[in-house]
């Protein structure tokens, strides 16, 4: 029987089967955007088509909607979502939350129902033949472990088990570590994803991870840098050009999409650049460009890195050790291949973040390890 | 889904957005949308579409591309016809261009040389 970790991110989604990260989009990467398009002719596409999608028919194109899976309409993160993104969400009869598109009103445990859905088809599984783990952040209440158990069951995936992302990151690196003959006593997980940041000290002494502490911020990930990015660029155009790119959400939409792929850009290159044409082609800009360099991006990281600190600190107080007692800091989540993020965990924690794997890709690994630990 | 064959080395998928002019179109298909072009060359286009436009008609296809902003009127003007439907479930259009201005020409001409583009079978 196939073990399947999946890690079902706010921004992507990653599996591994027996211990194997999978391909999953067209293009040969791992990971899939967790967003779903709801197209005019009836259809419905997942992943890099759906997230191209997001710059032409922005409120049927519905994407981060793991912030608010399991939350009610009048919960307090559900108004700030509803500020921040350019979709049209209603309360269901129930007190639940729905995004309003052409192919109706579409709950997140729906959204995510339709990312499995789609990924099942991509891996050709029969999904009532394999074990499956599915990731979430440990700090979910009852309702949002409900509503993903929920999004898998509709899927046939049964009602899988659920683990939190910082202890599948930790399986991985243990797991990794076991083979290599390495040992730390403690370890502390750092993972920075799209929409979520988990943190939790590991108990590594015999061999499996034993969670001494863990806290999450279920508000605080790379979306966050990407809408501060696009502040910034939309601030700037607004001083120099008198031009105001937040007019309308489906420009502003755009420019934070543009804003992400640039912050991305950014873990590799030096410097990436921001063309308006493709954000706004209305938009008088002469030099055309707005160019964002490293010294920028760690200008909007930075209360980011903070609020994440804030969260480590209270793990480590939870576990009653500082930062100098934890003996590896496990990276995990796309966030962290930042350099700034690497340098600032460096500097809280006395010693450089270990990244033995691809950092988007190691939850779902752990995930799928998950499946044969008891 | 199909892909269009090509001469040479291949052409480069992009990814531009553009703005799509129907104007034979009544309210439904759309008279204008927005779409992502994803594959270009000299003689046409693959675009995906925010609404779906008619195979056969003559539209326009406005578009600025990347690293050509300057001017006070940065935008290229192609007149094309669609052609085919390339990929029916994502809205996949395939489009020839029909009839280009000289400016629009040269616009197009220097962003496929900055991407590496080549030509149509």
């Amino acid at each position: 029987m196939p073990l399947i970790g999946i890690d079902l991110g706010t921004t992507n989604t990653v599996v591994s089967i027996d211990g194997k990260i999978q391909s999953l989009a067209d293009s040969g990467r791992a990971t899939l955007p967790s967003v779903v398009a709801f197209l005019p002719n009836g259809n419905r596409t997942v992943g890099e088509i759906a997230r191209r999608r997001r710059a032409i028919d922005c409120p049927n194109t519905i994407y981060s909607s793991k912030r608010i899976i399991g939350r009610r309409f009048d919960d307090g993160v559900t108004r700030s979502f509803i500020e921040r993104y350019p979709f049209d969400l209603v309360e269901t009869p129930n007190g639940g939350v729905a995004f309003r598109t052409r192919a109706g009103d579409i709950s997140p445990t729906q959204v995510a129902s339709f990312v499995l859905e789609d990924v099942i088809r991509r891996i050709d599984i029969d999904p009532s033949r394999c074990e499956t783990v599915i990731t979430i952040p440990a700090s979910f209440n009852d309702a949002q472990r409900q509503a993903s158990a929920d999004a898998a069951a509709a899927v046939g995936l049964g009602y899988p088990r659920l683990i939190d992302e910082a202890s599948a990151a930790a399986l991985a690196y243990l797991h990794s570590q076991h083979q290599a003959g390495t040992r730390f006593r403690r370890a502390l997980v750092y993972d920075l994803g799209g929409g979520t940041f988990d943190c939790a000290v590991i108990d590594c002494s015999d061999g499996l991870p034993g969670m001494l502490s863990h806290a999450s911020d279920l508000q605080l990930g790379g979306d966050d840098i990407d809408h501060r990015l696009a502040q910034w660029v939309a601030q700037l155009v607004l001083e120099k050009y008198n031009w105001d790119l937040t007019n309308y959400s489906e420009t502003y939409d755009r420019l934070v999409a543009h804003c992400e792929a640039a912050k991305i850009d950014l873990s590799v290159f030096e410097e990436a650049p921001i063309h308006l044409s493709q954000v706004d082609p209305e938009c008088p800009v002469e030099d055309g460009a707005i160019v964002v360099t490293h010294r920028v991006l760690d200008e909007m990281c930075e209360e980011i890195v903070r609020r994440s600190f804030v969260t480590c600190d209270d793990v480590l107080r939870m576990a009653g050790i500082s930062a100098r007692d934890i003996d590896a800091v496990y990276l995990a989540g796309g966030t962290t291949l930042l350099p700034m993020i690497q340098r600032s965990v460096e500097s809280y924690f006395g010693r450089s973040g270990l990244i033995d794997f691809d950092p988007t890709e190691v939850v779902a690994l752990g995930a799928g390890l998950a499946c044969t630990v008891a | 889904m199909k892909r269009w064959q090509r001469k040479g080395t291949g052409r480069r998928r992009v990814e531009i957005l553009a703005a799509i002019e129907d104007p034979g179109a009544t309210h439904s298909p759309a008279t204008k949308t927005f779409a992502n072009i994803i594959e270009l060359d000299q003689g046409g286009m693959v675009v995906e579409t925010g609404s779906a436009i008619r195979v056969g008609a003559a539209v326009t296809v406005r578009v600025v591309f990347p690293n050509q902003s300057r001017g006070a009127d940065p935008f290229a003007h192609l007149h094309c016809s669609v052609r085919e439907m390339m990929d029916d479930p994502n809205l996949h259009y395939g489009l020839t261009i029909v009839e280009i201005d000289e400016q629009s020409r040269e616009r197009l001409d220097s962003y496929l040389a900055q991407t590496g583009a080549s030509g149509w079978a």
